[in-house]
């Protein structure tokens, strides 16, 4: 695929993006102006001032043009709620939840991974069976219902983990980079304290990125397994075991290589996954991340955030395909083509 | 006499499944010769090479011996089976372009073999040998090759690289599996002359698995014919293709279609075929395997399992026409 027509792909893509988040949300009974105000007791020029100075008095085509035009020079808009600049609340918010997905794709991988091997190196027998029945129930529970057990489970029942929030209230983590595993290490006071406030950081996250995870879990190690089970049945596998060379170089390396090409993009592909199961996540343990910010923007019709957040949302899954895509391109010789 | 014995299946009976491949295979190769494994599909060939090289498909059970210099192959453990795959004994297969890992340089996976097999610590040394084995298995440029990937190369090149893999380890007996079948015509010749060259240059045996004939009796000292998973006839190459013994053989050889010429009204004669069909390897025989399309059966034959012939110039066969000679 030439570098042309994937620009090209990406831009009108987020064309796209940009027409479904500013009139689906339009298309929403109810407006900001009358929430804000209350459908009783407004008097009608109160409303029609505050229209004039959100600038929705104006055509629809016209706010939308608005609106691309502005985005395209970077410029998102500010919240009708809080009135802040949209893209500084968005890159707050997304901190947070690159905290929590990140963390919960690592460990989507970390365990998916060796599980789909080890499911595939003894297919058919009981950990298979086992491993992956476990896998479907993962992935066929809604998110908020395993979210809402975990709750019940660890932090009701056995009180090991706390049931909201990024931190505990009592360490004084000064938001740097916007990344408290990282921001705990910076903050001023004793190697001890920072040591404690990073423990509650990883104890705050255990609960939501668990849930987060199983998901992609459920996906990474049912594609490890498929892909290492058609790699083992290879040609070049065959060769490698005519060559003589140990079961386990054979499987960690010559089998391996290329059965986690595919899972790879996968893993990239989750990324969308991740993003969608962070707003149920998130809103279930309370973590002030992107999804939240979008829910409550959703629910009290605030335009700028919905169509700002939506938008910026779209160019990070975009973004992170596209490096998917290049690293793809590293890992596989064959997509390197002829040459 | 024993002596030149450098490999010698005994009675070797496979079993899959419910299915039974390989019913008693008796082959014997000597030191220095190369053996045609000749047969069609589904008669064995195929499998009794990887039985040789322990690379059976799982759930396959085998009886019987494979002496190998004297010891039991079957009977090796994976840890011992280690020492002669991939060092005494190498092979090549049918489809070079799947044959080699598509991840790994042509480089690497020669530098595997010299590195694992042949234990040589120094790297220079080993791009030095695997250079020169390019070279020998008449690769051009093979500095820039060292760093190809295998969809960088034609089908020829890639059994090339794949025969240089091979050699890197220097097997005593080279296992050739269909090695040009998917070859184009004027490649599979090179391939063929490469390979007569190398195993006559190094003094190495091969089995050289096809389903073709006439290669096999070209490029091969000794011919076996394999037939439903028998070995039906084994000997020198140019006797087997003269005077064969075993009806099968016979059949096979008037089946040929090298003497087709076209009639004076510009018809093209019938081509010669056997009747009948092979017997699937889930059948029970108590008899000989190719009685049902023998046009020199008798009686016994489904009754009586013919045990080995042999015959004078080490040519065997096992039909019982060939009992009293």
């Amino acid at each position: 695929m030439s570098r042309a027509f994937k620009f090209g792909q990406i831009a009108t893509t987020l064309f796209g993006i940009t027409l479904v988040a500013f009139f689906l949300i339009r298309l929403v009974p109810g407006d900001p102006v009358t929430l804000l105000i209350g459908e009783r007791g407004a008097s009608p020029e109160a409303i029609a001032e505050l229209k004039a100075r959100i600038g929705l008095d104006r055509p629809l085509v016209e706010q939308y043009g608005l609106f691309v035009w502005n985005a395209l020079k970077g410029d998102l808009g500010v919240s009708i709620l809080s009135g802040r600049s949209v893209g500084a609340e968005f890159l707050e918010r997304l901190a947070a939840t690159a905290e929590l997905g990140l963390t919960a794709l690592m460990l989507a991988t970390l365990v998916g991974v060796p599980l789909g091997i080890f499911a595939a190196l003894h297919r058919g027998r009981l950990f298979d069976r086992l491993s992956m029945g476990l896998a479907v129930s993962f992935y066929s529970m809604p998110i908020f219902w395993w979210g809402l057990m975990a709750i019940v489970i660890f932090s009701v029942k056995l009180a090991w983990l706390p049931v909201s929030g990024r931190i505990g209230v009592e360490h004084d983590v000064i938001l740097k980079s916007g990344l408290l595993l990282v921001d705990s290490w910076l903050m001023p006071g004793s190697l001890a304290e920072s040591w404690a406030a990073f423990k509650s950081v990883i104890h705050h996250l255990l609960l939501p990125a668990s849930v987060l995870a199983t998901v992609p879990l459920a996906v990474i190690a049912r594609m490890t397994r498929s892909s290492l089970l058609e790699v083992l049945g290879e040609d070049y596998v065959r060769t490698a075991r005519a060559k003589g060379l140990s079961r386990f170089r054979v499987v960690a390396l010559h089998a391996l290589r290329n059965a986690l090409i595919p899972v790879v993009t996968v893993i990239g592909l989750m990324l969308g996954t991740i993003l969608t199961g962070a707003i149920l996540t998130e809103t279930i343990f309370s973590w002030p991340g992107l999804g939240r910010w979008l829910v409550s923007a959703v629910l009290s019709r605030d335009y700028p955030v919905i169509q700002g957040g939506i938008l910026m949302v779209a160019v990070v899954v975009l973004t992170t395909s596209l490096l998917v895509e290049i690293f793809y391109y590293f890992i596989s010789p064959r997509s390197r083509g002829r040459g | 006499m024993l002596d030149d014995r450098m490999l010698d299946i005994r009675g070797l009976t496979l079993d899959i499944h419910g299915a039974r491949p390989l019913r008693e295979i008796d082959l014997v190769l000597k030191k220095g010769k190369s053996l045609g494994v000749v047969g069609e599909s589904g008669s064995g060939k195929s499998l009794t090479a990887l039985s040789i090289m322990g690379l059976l498909p799982n759930g396959a059970v085998a009886q019987g011996q494979a002496l190998w210099k004297g010891r039991d192959l079957l009977a090796l453990t994976e840890d011992q089976y280690r020492t002669i795959r991939g060092r005494e004994i190498a092979m090549i297969f049918q489809d070079p372009m799947s044959s080699l890992n598509p991840s790994f340089t042509v480089g690497f996976q020669i530098d595997e073999v010299l590195k694992i097999k042949m234990g040589i610590r120094n790297a220079a040394e080993r791009r030095a040998r695997g250079l020169s084995l390019l070279k020998e298995v008449g690769i051009p440029a093979p500095e820039e090759r060292w760093n190809s990937y295998p969809h960088q190369m034609s089908g020829g090149m890639s059994q090339r690289v794949s025969i240089a893999m091979a050699l890197a380890s220097e097997p005593e007996l080279l296992i050739a599996d269909e090695p040009t079948t998917a070859l184009d015509v004027t490649v599979q010749a090179q391939i063929l002359e490469l390979l007569r060259r190398l195993i006559h240059e190094r003094h190495m045996s091969m089995i050289f698995v096809t389903h073709d004939l006439a290669v096999a009796a070209k490029v091969c000292d000794e011919i076996a014919v394999f037939y439903a998973g028998v070995a039906v006839e084994q000997g020198p190459s140019e006797m087997v293709f003269e005077t064969p013994r075993h009806p099968y053989t016979q059949a096979l050889l008037r089946a040929r279609p090298t003497k087709i010429q076209a009639s004076s009204e510009g018809r093209r004669p019938r081509l010669a075929a056997i009747p009948g069909s092979v017997p699937r390897s889930t059948e029970q025989i108590a008899g000989c395997v190719f009685a049902s399309r023998c046009e020199k059966v008798m009686e016994s034959c489904f009754t009586k399992r013919p045990p080995v012939a042999e015959g004078a110039n080490s040519r065997k066969s096992r039909c019982l026409l060939q009992g009293d000679q």
